[in-house]
């Protein structure tokens, strides 16, 4: 208990404060910007905290990884351009919300789900951590490869009345997912002979091609007749109370974050799409869903947001970077000559639980700035369409360019939304085409990592306990929507008899 | 253009893709050694293309049986809201915007950020035909914004 | 209307140019004493940067190369008075990366890092459009030897009791992971257990070392590699122990001194990644010799030393091209030697 209020008094300095402020707003706006996601933040950042003490470093990262998964839902709902892969369900209702005028509505929605993730992730961090980093440690390759599986259903069940067609752009994204350098072989994959694509097709070029670059082309054609309209705003807000009436979906999202959080190697992206997925199943307003369902963005925006605080627990209880913003994390620590992990609780309990403290002050901070933010860039629904277009060509493109520092990464972001718009005019759903590309690749190393583990044994997926849970569910999610309409089927039948 | 119309054109779309790539381009383009490995790097690939051909007769099995069903009740009377709207696609505006993302695209890299987008920006503008000057000075000061966001706060080498 | 409109044009065209004559004044972003930088500019002979100069790093942001090139950055930027960037292009390995740099010009404001196996595995894995002839490489960063590691429970210590543990058990399947086929992590390995003599075993490939590790730790591949930034933690956890190092001779670091060598365990290899710094071919002379000059005046200072402390970094910042070109080239023969008897190798 005292190391509880060492800590808290530690995190209470000025620079601490000032760092987690400082970070919170970079992160939001490097989030914000399509192309950068918020582990380029980190990356980005992380030089200036060389001279920093310990503490303070490590919490203004923080601040920075934070407020970058919140940011995304800012651009994801005002101009259909996810700022991070993570928000990408988010923009599948906030957008027609602010397309609606609701987008105030909308985005402090994503505002309170995601400050309610970020501290059930926090709490969960502080108070349950080792335990769960024990369970996570038992993910070996067949469990990740049943959870991507499971994540994967969704695509058959998120294409509403065009199932069979979002199935289809879903294997469309699988392909897409094979581009590049295989995972297990290390053989040439479509490559064509392009080199910049043995990096694989980057899931943000692809991203802003799919949701941007379509919705620019779109809007365009609205340009004859509105020329210089101004969509509608409404600075509506919710209440706490409000939002906490829907407490199963926000706790049950918020979980699931947590959850997929402390697996090292699964990201956001994925805690998201899942989330929104059950939120979906389970909600009484299905038709809402893909329409403008605040349901969903809170449940896309807490499952994101989820996992920032589960995300540490590796490598806080283990030392072992469970992915990119944890490896820069750790080398941050290394830089002050601290190795995180077991020994450190030991020798120095205060760092560790300062840390975790921090991040339910970083997400309560994080409710201020989002204010001040929603308030700033909800200006942008106030710009005329035929101003707002070339503006939001120029974003899309040096946002794709800077993600890699490659103007490969433009063109392929041009054709991605040539291939978007012809998908649109086709009626094709777009999302399970994103959801494959994020899951393609998790699912296919994995399953075939597996199976060399087990020396050809294709059984080994359903002798483990967890990966034949996983499975388990993956079949039902993707027998469940057909059970439904069978069932509803038979409802009706017995009505007319 | 009608909703069976669509399924239909994804449907033959997707077996032809679908056959593209396992006769075609996955022979081709990916690369399988006398693997060390059990699996093979074009398992996933073969699926995905089988799937996709599967998944396009399947819409075009449904389509057929909509379309059926659909006749069935309409009785033999021509379907007049089947006739072609006004052409839905890409208008001129839609078309011009894409045409210019593209232009932007490949001047990035021979003409650098500032030319490209600058010109990219006033282009569309004018194709736009707006009127209102303070749009053009909008884009290019937006130009400069994302140039020094981008470029001096994130240092993000610029092309 | 149409003068406005070239009044438009005139004064954007105008204000862009003042732009980019701005940008290369942009103040430094670091404050730090200028003296150094005011030493070097003033011997007017010798070529100066006068602009923003980018390293390019051809791996993922955060990595532990990374992580030294933004130390260096930050060094060189307060040397030279000038911006140093990191810009990252990941992909294949590094084999994108370094395939971009090739096209830069050679006019001393593109530094890469690039590590021997872009030379020494990439080409025979896949066709690559550079050659060493591509790159001077003008000075050494670091030397990251790989160690086998083990889980810290395991029932041995030692290479011999590794095997003596196995021999008992012909009807176990040894799993060993690595960053991915072709790596040094996979060759190493590979050979170890062929020339063991345990052929029950499977090569699992992870997308980076650090998945390999992890997959370790949860008991579910048998050993694997890690180099020392790595090591540092499991072996401060006590997560993990190490049978052997894979180097030329053994570390000189105080933590890893005992560790011995596979070659003394009677194992014939040794490859070892080294990363150094390169320009692009064609580069002239001075131009060279200024870099090589400003980094070896940029490894004395402070701010790397404690770094490299911190990091536990082997360094060989003291080798010159000669020393690179020496250690690279018969190191090209005896990789693709390696690969070719793996199986590997498609050229």
């Amino acid at each position: 208990m005292s190391v509880l209020c060492t800590s808290v008094l530690n995190l209470l300095t000025l620079s601490n404060l000032a760092a987690i402020h400082a970070g919170l707003f970079a992160g939001i706006i490097i989030g914000a910007l399509p192309g950068l996601s918020a582990t380029m933040g980190v990356a980005l950042l992380m030089p200036l905290t060389f001279g920093m003490d310990t503490v303070t470093a490590i919490v203004l990262l923080l601040g920075v990884y934070c407020g970058g998964i919140y940011g995304g839902s800012i651009t994801a709902i005002l101009i259909k351009t996810p700022g991070t892969a993570a928000s990408a369900a988010t923009s599948l209702d906030g957008y027609p919300l602010a397309q609606e005028g609701k987008a105030g509505l909308a985005l402090d929605v994503a505002l309170k789900a995601s400050v309610a993730g970020g501290i059930v992730s926090a709490l969960v961090l502080l108070l349950v951590a080792e335990k769960i980093s024990t369970f996570a440690l038992h993910f070996a390759a067949p469990e990740y490869f049943s959870l991507a599986l499971f994540g994967l259903t969704i695509i058959a069940s998120i294409g509403g009345e065009n199932q069979l067609k979002g199935m289809i752009a879903g294997m469309m994204g699988l392909l897409i997912a094979c581009v590049g350098m295989d995972p297990i072989n290390g053989s040439n994959r479509f490559i064509f002979g392009i080199t910049e694509l043995l990096g694989g097709i980057g899931v943000i070029p692809a991203m802003v091609g799919l949701f941007a670059v379509t919705e620019i082309m779109n809007k365009a054609k609205t340009i004859q007749k509105e020329k210089d309209t101004v969509l509608a705003f409404s600075n509506e807000r919710i209440s706490w109370r409000e939002l906490l009436k829907s407490w199963p979906n926000l706790l049950r999202s918020s979980l699931i974050g947590t959850f997929i959080g402390a697996i090292p190697g699964t990201g956001a992206a994925t805690a998201s799409f899942l989330a929104y997925n059950e939120a979906r199943r389970t909600s009484k307003k299905k038709e809402l869903f893909g329409k403008g369902s605040t349901e969903g963005v809170a449940a896309s925006e807490a499952a994101n947001n989820g996992v920032t605080g589960a995300t540490l627990i590796p490598l806080l209880t283990l030392g072992i970077p469970g992915d990119t913003v944890t490896a820069i994390l750790l080398g941050a620590f290394m830089m002050k000559g601290i190795t995180p992990g077991p020994s450190l609780i030991e020798s120095r309990p205060e760092i560790v639980y300062t840390i975790m403290v921090s991040m339910i002050l970083i997400n309560l901070f994080m409710l201020v700035q989002g204010r001040f933010f929603v308030r700033v860039f909800a200006n942008v629904t106030k710009i005329p369409t035929a101003l707002l277009l070339p503006l939001l060509i120029t974003l899309c493109v040096i946002g794709s360019y800077s993600c890699g520092n490659s103007v490969f990464d433009v063109k392929l972001a041009i054709l991605f939304g040539l291939i978007g718009y012809v998908m649109m005019k086709l009626e094709i759903p777009l999302t399970p085409m994103v959801i494959a590309i994020v899951l393609g690749g998790i699912a296919e190393s994995n399953l075939r990592r597996g199976v060399a583990m087990a020396s050809g044994d294709y059984t080994i997926f359903f002798r483990r306990p967890i990966s034949l849970f996983f499975i388990l569910l993956a079949v039902f999610s993707l027998c469940f929507p057909t059970i439904r309409q069978l069932m509803q089927h038979r409802k009706n039948q017995r009505k007319t008899i | 253009m009608s909703k069976g119309r669509k399924d239909c054109l994804t449907g033959i779309g997707s077996i032809t893709l679908g056959l593209l790539m396992l006769f075609l381009i996955i022979p081709r383009w990916v690369v399988t050694s006398d693997s060390l490995n059990l699996t093979s790097p074009d398992t996933f690939p073969n699926f995905a293309a089988w799937m996709l051909v599967v998944l396009g007769a399947l819409l075009l099995i449904k389509t057929r049986l909509e379309r059926r069903a659909v006749g069935e009740e309409a009785g033999k009377k021509e379907i007049p809201a089947e006739k072609e709207k006004a052409w839905d696609g890409p208008g001129f505006y839609t078309a011009v915007t894409f045409l210019d993302i593209a232009l932007f695209g490949f001047l990035l890299d021979k003409a650098g950020y500032w030319l490209s987008s600058i010109v990219c920006g006033i282009l569309l503008l004018i194709l736009y035909r707006s009127k209102k000057w303070y749009y053009y000075a909008v884009v290019v000061g937006f130009t400069f914004l994302l140039y020094y966001v981008f470029g001096v706060l994130l240092r993000v080498k610029m092309p | 209307m149409r003068k406005g409109l070239a009044g438009m044009f005139a004064m954007a065209l105008m204000m862009t140019l003042s732009a980019c004559g701005q940008s290369s004044q942009k103040p430094e972003t670091i404050a730090v004493s200028k003296q150094e930088g005011q030493a070097e500019s003033q011997d007017a002979s010798a070529w100066t940067p006068k602009g923003d100069i980018t390293i390019y790093c051809p791996y993922a942001a955060g990595g532990a190369t990374d992580l030294c090139l933004r130390c260096i950055a930050e060094i060189l930027s307060s040397q030279t008075g000038q911006n140093v960037n990191v810009v990252n292009r990941e992909g294949g390995g590094g084999v994108v990366g370094t395939t971009q740099f090739k096209m830069e010009k050679p006019d001393g404001y593109s530094i890469a890092m690039i590590s021997n196996s872009q030379f020494s595995t990439q080409p025979f894995l896949r066709e690559v459009e550079y050659t060493i002839d591509d790159f001077i490489p003008f000075i050494g960063l670091n030397l990251e030897p790989n160690l086998l590691v083990v889980p810290y429970d395991a029932p041995y210590d030692t290479i011999e009791e590794f095997v003596a543990y196995f021999k008992d058990r012909p009807d176990e399947t040894i799993t060993y992971g690595h960053s991915g086929n072709g790596g040094i992590g996979h060759l190493t390995q590979t050979f170890f257990l062929k020339n063991a003599g345990l052929t029950k075993n499977e090569s699992i490939p992870y997308s980076g070392n650090a998945e390999a590790i992890t997959a370790l730790l949860g008991g579910h591949i048998t050993m694997c590699t890690a180099n020392y930034v790595e090591a540092t933690a499991l072996f401060e956890n006590k997560s993990a122990k190490a049978l052997a190092l894979i180097a030329k001779e053994r570390s000189v670091k105080d933590a890893y001194k005992a560790i011995p060598t596979l070659r003394e365990c009677g194992y014939d290899v040794d490859l070892t990644i080294f990363k150094f710094l390169a320009l692009p071919a064609d580069t002239p002379e001075e131009i060279v010799e200024f870099w090589q000059g400003a980094l070896e005046e940029a490894y004395q200072d402070e701010k790397w030393i404690n770094f490299a402390a911190n990091y536990n970094l082997e360094e060989c910042t003291d080798w010159t091209r000669q020393d690179i070109m020496d250690r690279l080239l018969p190191e090209i023969e005896e990789t693709h030697k390696l690969l070719q008897d793996v199986g590997l190798a498609v050229n």
